[in-house]
């Protein structure tokens, strides 16, 4: 150790300065053991054999055939869907991922600009070259067009330029174009659905291998939708909606609102025009609710349908307001159910005032149509709260201050319809046990109020005559109401009329819904009730004339296709000509 | 001049077969740069063909010459030295999570606009020195309590690196840190003891804080479950392993770069065994293992504690941090982004390797003879 001491440099040989550098170091540590040599030797074996282990992986791999099926995965990705079908109950394909490309430009590649711009002109005479000039100028990559097809492709691929590129992306397209536009909704660009079932189902369509069903029918859809555009034009309707659904189970089959859009042109709609009128408008509905007047008090046992009511006035007031009849003509005495068929204003304030503030405001809130409902699309609309009194409970029964949605009225039509059992509406199938249902309402309520329904399009008296379709039963209640703008009411209307057929064993609910019909000079009608007599022009926009014709027609197209797909509705309830 | 470097008998005391490892990786990385980040660059970026090439050509450089230097500093010099660069590194590292840059995810660099500067890269070997040096010294008589000691700076090290997230970071110091521990003759009953500490721990995290960590729980379960898409890249480089057979299918062919992003940094065995073959990247690994075998057997022949343990603890550095990418490349373990030393892209990485590289050379061209 007194090497130690000598720091001369240069003297001796660097071995041994260096051993004096470094012994001296390592004499401080002599305190503590030395360092085993047999651990380092077997760091160094762990080292070895994990590297050798993964050497092996590596040299395995390689050996291994490169499949064939996974090689096509590789260079050209076989197609995958970002989001699954969607279709409707038959399978009709409503929705569909395809490939499509995106033609892009990278300037730097092109050699010959003018030449290139020229054979672009070639191809696409109406092509905006300015635009393109600038961004080739830029000299950044440029999308030229996108979205387009496989030819496409193969169009411009012929023009042999290294600088223009394809980049393989994918769109959804929807067959139907305008059919479904509001149920469905629409997708951005990035495949994240922005409304309607394609945004409350994202989740499901992006995780899922197998297409939505729906619970919709095109053909249905079609056939309604063809029938809603019709009278659109020939009332000059703002706007119009109809649904129709399985009062059961709450299946919808069909369900319109016009003016509708193609959803694939991935348009912003901001005109409050094209708002789903269906689910999403909340309108004061008018007599509509006069039924459900009654199916209340009959629920609560408080009237019959022959209770008679005597001596009606004509008009009565509340806190200033009057209220009057439509009818002129209606008696002062009349049963509960005359005041139902003859859509009387005043005899169901009275049943309405029988029935009590309480129990009312219970019964439309149990059947549905107070609040906002729960619905698979989330454009729907809350029906505008409001304090319950004397006047709201007499206003409510025929269907005046107070509102909802198409929709939460068809489920309300449906419960009152079906036996009294709650259903949630739906446009996504799902399975539903029979056991699971929940009555909400009396059995007879149902029993009772469908011959009323039914007599309200069957006689003289009913305000829905047009509706009278041989060999369907309709039964079914107008509403005729004025739009009302922030509480003052305007001379636009709102005509619904909602029908529920077969009656004798009801299966389905049409509701249809006008906005703002006006006069038809020229318009045809056909009475239904065997006289063949035919009257042109329409009298009055109200619904007995505008919707129910609407509702009529739309069930004389349908009736067969319901008959048809489903064996026990032909069976059951289809009046079969007899011989 | 000569308190600073030592220049006299250089090329005479290094080791000639390190440094030949040495230089020969970071040619392979510069050549490798060049065949396969050229199309990235054209294609992702719209920049020139050779701007990763560039950027690479000029880290890797930069680096060699940084172990160079590093290699003929005064090794007393650089043993002084060690704490001050290890602490101002740390500090460095606590700054990430205030003012780091956050990169797909992770905040783990440093902007410094000129360039991202990734503070682990660098803390990595001065952490093991300094531990070496705690270890070794006898500034904490009992060594037992040096290694509890140096177990809680690993501790501070990690919660920082998970705050960042960087898991691949994290085990691989954890891993290093084991290795150094166990060469330091630490009782392999209390290690393990500590060790399942550390694992439960990270389980309870991973229980406690799932929003953080729910990447690595994805992760997990993805290499678990091979079947689901969230393998994606590892997939990949399996297949561009089997793509690529034995002799590769030829420079600049091969396609794995266009599809997993991060090829060049996190994927570069497979991207080489994709274009070169496999028998390439089993020489790439053989280098490595090599350079391993001669540097433990330089260690065997020191009688320092302290330069044993620091070799060693180096050479568990390079060779774990292979192994984590190889490991991934191959699809042997969990999808982490480790980059391979001296051959992936990345400035932090190459820098670090060059340092790496450099201490390597300055202790093992020390003479010593045991006695």
């Amino acid at each position: 150790m007194s090497k130690k001491k000598n720091k001369k440099m240069n003297q001796k040989s660097f071995y041994f300065e260096d051993y004096n550098y470094y012994s001296k170091g390592r004499s401080n540590n002599k305190s503590r053991a030395n360092i085993s040599e047999d651990r380092i030797y077997l760091l160094f074996f762990v080292f070895f054999c994990l590297i050798s282990i993964f050497a092996i992986k590596i040299f395995a791999t390689s050996l291994q055939d490169t499949n064939f099926k996974n090689t096509q995965n590789y260079y050209s990705s076989v197609f995958k869907p970002l989001r699954s079908d969607i279709t409707d109950r038959n399978g009709e394909i409503l929705a569909k991922n395809v490939r499509v490309y995106h033609a892009a430009i990278k300037p730097n590649l092109i050699n010959n600009k003018k030449n290139f711009i020229l054979k672009l002109q070639l191809l696409y005479p109406k092509i905006d070259i300015k635009i393109i000039k600038k961004n080739l100028e830029k000299n950044k990559y440029f999308y030229l067009k996108k979205n387009i097809t496989e030819k496409e492709r193969a169009k411009l691929w012929s023009l042999g330029e290294k600088g223009l590129l394809f980049e393989t992306t994918q769109t959804r397209i929807y067959p139907h174009k305008n059919l479904f536009s509001h149920v469905i909704g629409q997708t951005d660009m990035d495949n994240k659905g922005i409304s309607g079932i394609e945004k409350s189902f994202n989740r499901e369509l992006w995780s899922h291998n197998k297409p939505i069903i729906m619970t919709l029918d095109a053909n249905l859809q079609f056939l309604i939708r063809e029938e809603l555009i019709k009278f659109q034009k020939i009332f000059s309707s703002a706007g119009s909606a109809a649904i129709l659904m399985d009062i059961h189970n709450g299946e919808i089959l069909s369900m319109i609102s016009l003016p509708d859009f193609d959803i694939n042109k991935r348009e912003t709609i901001d005109d409050a025009n094209y708002i789903n009128r269906a689910t999403k408008g909340v309108y004061e509905l008018g007599s509509v609710f006069k039924t459900f007047t009654l199916a209340g008090a009959l629920n609560e046992g408080i009237v019959e349908t022959n209770t008679e009511f005597k001596n009606l006035p004509k008009n009565i007031t509340c806190a200033g307001r009057p209220i009057g009849e439509y009818d002129d003509k209606i008696p002062s005495d009349l049963t509960a159910e005359q005041i139902l068929i003859r859509s009387g204003n005043i005899g169901s304030v009275r049943i309405a005032q029988k029935i009590g503030t309480e129990k009312m405001r219970n019964f439309l809130q149990n059947i549905g149509v107070l609040s906002k409902i729960e619905f698979d699309i989330e454009e729907v609309g809350e029906p505008v709260p409001f304090r319950w009194g004397k006047c709201k409970l007499a206003t409510t029964s025929f269907g005046h201050g107070i509102t909802t949605t198409l929709l939460q009225l068809a489920k309300g039509y449906s419960i009152i319809s079906n036996g009294g059992f709650d259903i949630k509406p739906m446009l996504i199938k799902r399975e539903i046990k029979e056991n699971k249902k929940y009555r909400i309402l009396n059995k007879e309520v149902s029993e009772k109020i469908n011959p009323i329904l039914r007599k309200i399009v069957s006689t003289k008296e009913g305000t829905a005559n047009f509706a009278n379709i041989n060999g369907y039963e309709v039964g079914g209640k107008t509403g005729t109401a004025q739009k009302s703008f922030n509480g003052i009411y305007s001379k636009n209307k709102i005509n619904t009329f909602v029908a529920v057929f077969p009656t004798s064993k009801p299966k389905y609910v049409l509701s249809v819904l006008l906005d703002d019909p006006q006069l038809s000079k020229d318009y045809i009608y056909h009475y239904k009730d065997g006289s063949g007599w035919k009257y042109k022009g329409t009298p009055y926009n109200t619904a007995g004339w505008t919707s129910v014709e609407v509702a009529g027609k739309i069930i004389e197209k349908i009736g067969p296709i319901l008959a048809i797909n489903r064996i026990d509705f032909y069976d059951n309830y289809v009046v079969k000509k007899s011989y | 001049m000569d308190k600073f470097f030592k220049i006299e008998n250089y090329w005479r005391n290094i080791d000639k077969h390190i440094l030949a490892s040495f230089l020969l990786l970071f040619t392979l990385g510069i050549f490798f740069s060049f065949s396969s980040t050229s199309f990235l660059a054209d294609e992702r970026l719209n920049k020139g063909y050779y701007f990763f090439f560039q950027k690479h050509l000029f880290y890797a450089l930069f680096s060699f010459f940084l172990m160079i230097f590093v290699s003929m500093v005064n090794t007393d010099l650089i043993n002084k030295s060690l704490l001050p660069i290890f602490l101002f590194f740390l500090l460095l590292l606590i700054l990430v999570p205030f003012f780091g840059i956050e990169v797909k995810g992770a905040k783990r660099w440093l902007n410094f606009y000129v360039f991202r500067f990734q503070p682990i890269e660098f803390i990595k070997p001065f952490f093991i020195l300094v531990i070496a040096q705690i270890i070794t010294s006898n500034w904490i008589k009992n060594l037992n309590l040096a290694h509890l000691f140096s177990f809680s700076l690993l501790s501070f090290l990690i919660l920082l690196l998970v705050l960042q997230p960087d898991l691949g970071q994290s085990v691989l110091l954890i891993c290093t840190w084991i290795s150094l521990v166990f060469v330091s003759g630490a009782n392999v009953f209390y290690l393990s003891l500590i060790l399942t500490f550390a694992i439960s721990l990270f389980f309870l995290l991973l229980y406690l804080v799932p929003e953080k960590f729910s990447y690595i729980v994805t992760r997990l379960t993805s290499f678990m479950d091979p079947e689901k898409s969230g393998n994606f890249q590892s997939q990949k480089a399996t297949e561009a392993i089997k793509q690529g057979g034995l002799k590769g299918q030829g420079m600049g062919e091969g396609i794995l770069k266009e599809s997993v992003p991060e090829a060049h940094t996190d994927y570069i065995i497979a991207v080489v065994s994709e274009e070169f073959g496999s028998v390439v990247s089993i020489l790439i690994i053989t280098i490595f293992l090599f350079l391993a075998f001669r540097i433990i057997k330089k260690v065997i022949n020191f009688s320092s504690n302290f330069y044993k343990l620091s070799l060693s603890g180096l050479v568990s550095l390079l060779i774990f941090q292979t192994f984590i990418h190889v490991g991934v490349n191959a699809n042997l373990l969990p999808t982490t982004g480790m980059t391979l030393p001296f051959l992936s892209y990345g400035g932090s990485s190459l820098l670090s390797s060059g340092i790496i590289a450099g201490i390597i050379l300055n202790y093992t061209s020390l003479r010593e003879r045991t006695e």
